[in-house]
């Protein structure tokens, strides 16, 4: 099995496995509001990965990072479209949310970010933009943090999760550059 | 000769009750043991006794049974919305006592029992709405706040009325981490406490309330976003200046003292014009005073509502 194909089915998993229980678990009570918050943090995890894989040994490298960011952008784009259908694409209600609500415009400049990974996720663009694309690609870190102060704002009280998302991320953050260094 | 096929003779048939219970019946006999174990639980389903309330209870199509126990925010039993009903059983009930004090003539305290029996109980079917935009139709049974104020006689210097939920850290597991400032608490002008639209509940369809919906006893304000309806209370005491709440001091330019439901005041993060009714798939607008201005909108006749948020 190549490495793209098993990167694809594993990755996929979590989306089964939401889309399962929202539709038939009777303890999900508010399906849509489930699906917006745990596709959210599917991306936030899946974003970690991205940036974890490289820093594995070649033998365990099973992940294709290039194919995990396209999925981690699929569930961006799900997790936009779940908010959307959650308002019934009441197109006058989603701008005034995009005027008025900060966790909003940052959710939206976070998939805005990822346009350009997307693009240029293929061997022929990587090939022609040589160094540019290795620079293009830095645009990473930004999403996570992009995604992490989206996520802080609507955080009501509880901030455990969150704390050990960046937790987790500082410690790779810290070990890459240790790498960088030697 | 006697057929022995004839077997629906009189005496030979099994007594319609026997048979027509003959499930239920295997299943008390096997339940037996596991019921002694858990007393509380069958205590729950103890029917309570009321009337059916007209004057204030909605029409609307009431949420199931299971949707009102199974989404809740009880950060005591778990910040998840299934955390209250998955954790339930950490919170005791057993020994409550209710106390009424402050500023009052007749301080007295209620116990389990009084909480049934005491008063006379009404079923209202109150809209709630959560601060989190979603919203319920929920046939609550309890009593207006009013009779305890009445009992206790206020004196003239209370003006605020001030709630205290249960703190248990060793069995609450929520409580085991400083999520918020434990225990919960929450307040009322002594006005909006009078309010006969301002329930203490006891139950809900008609049984005990159920632990992750705030037993034994929790205050009702359907007017106000669903925080301010405090579960577990196990102190009420009548104070002369406003009261802590918890929200209020958690994050105090996000969730103010008043806390009327208002479709003209956004939470500083989210939106507050539209709620989800839960398991209704498009959204609804959210209505001023959670539709009850007709009876509460006096309560804040000349002041600015957008301040006293």
């Amino acid at each position: 099995m190549s490495n793209i194909f098993r990167t694809y089915l594993i990755s996929l998993c979590p989306l089964i496995y939401i889309l399962f229980i929202s539709l038939f678990s009777k303890n999900i009570i508010n399906p849509l509001s489930y699906l917006i918050i745990s596709s959210g943090h599917i991306i936030v995890i899946f974003l970690i990965l991205i940036i974890i894989v490289p820093l594995l040994n070649s033998s365990l490298k099973i992940i294709d990072r290039r194919s995990l960011g396209l999925v981690t952008f699929g569930y961006a784009v799900f997790h936009l479209l779940l908010y959307m259908i959650d308002n019934s694409f009441d197109f006058n209600f989603l701008v005034y949310e995009i005027l008025h609500l900060s966790y909003i415009q940052i959710g939206y400049i976070g998939v805005l970010l990822f346009i350009p990974l997307v693009f240029t996720s293929n061997d022929n663009i990587k090939k022609r933009l040589g160094d540019k694309w290795a620079i293009i690609h830095k645009l990473i870190y930004i999403i996570i943090l992009v995604s992490f102060i989206h996520y802080y704002l609507i955080i009501k009280a509880d901030y455990y999760l969150i704390s050990l998302y960046i937790l987790i991320f500082i410690m790779v953050f810290f070990l890459k550059t240790m790498r960088h260094l030697k | 000769m006697t057929n022995k096929y004839d077997i629906d003779k009189e005496n030979s048939i099994t007594d319609e009750f026997y048979f027509l219970n003959r499930r239920k019946i295997m299943a008390s006999i096997l339940s037996v043991p596991i019921l002694t174990q858990t007393s509380m639980v069958s205590s729950k389903e103890q029917n309570l006794f009321f009337t059916k309330d007209l004057d204030y209870s909605t029409n609307e199509e009431t949420n199931t049974f299971k949707q009102i126990t199974s989404y809740n925010n009880f950060y005591e039993l778990g910040t998840g919305k299934k955390d209250p009903m998955l954790n339930a059983n950490k919170l005791s009930t057993k020994n409550w006592k209710l106390t009424i004090d402050g500023l009052v003539d007749n301080p007295i305290v209620l116990d389990l029992e009084d909480l049934t029996k005491k008063f006379p109980l009404e079923e209202r079917i109150y809209r709630l709405r959560c601060v989190e935009a979603w919203s319920m139709v929920v046939p609550w049974i309890g009593f207006e706040l009013q009779k305890i104020i009445n009992i206790v006689k206020p004196l003239q210097k209370a003006k605020y009325v001030a709630f205290e939920s249960i703190l248990d850290p060793d069995n609450l597991p929520g409580q085991k981490r400083k999520i918020l400032n434990w225990p919960y608490r929450e307040g009322l002008r002594i006005d909006e406490a009078s309010n006969p639209l301002t329930l203490l509940s006891v139950g809900l369809y008609g049984k005990i309330l159920p632990n992750q919906n705030g037993s034994p006893v929790r205050l009702i304000v359907p007017w106000k976003y669903g925080f301010k309806s405090i579960k577990s209370i196990v102190r009420i005491s009548f104070v002369e200046s406003e009261p802590l709440c918890t929200w209020n001091e958690q994050t105090p330019n996000e969730y103010g003292f008043y806390s009327n439901v208002n479709p003209y005041v956004n939470h500083p993060r989210w939106s507050q014009k539209r709620e989800r009714r839960i398991g209704e798939f498009g959204k609804r607008d959210t209505l001023m005073f959670n539709g009850y201005s007709k009876f509460v909108s006096n309560l804040y006749e000349g002041m600015d509502l957008k301040k006293n948020f």
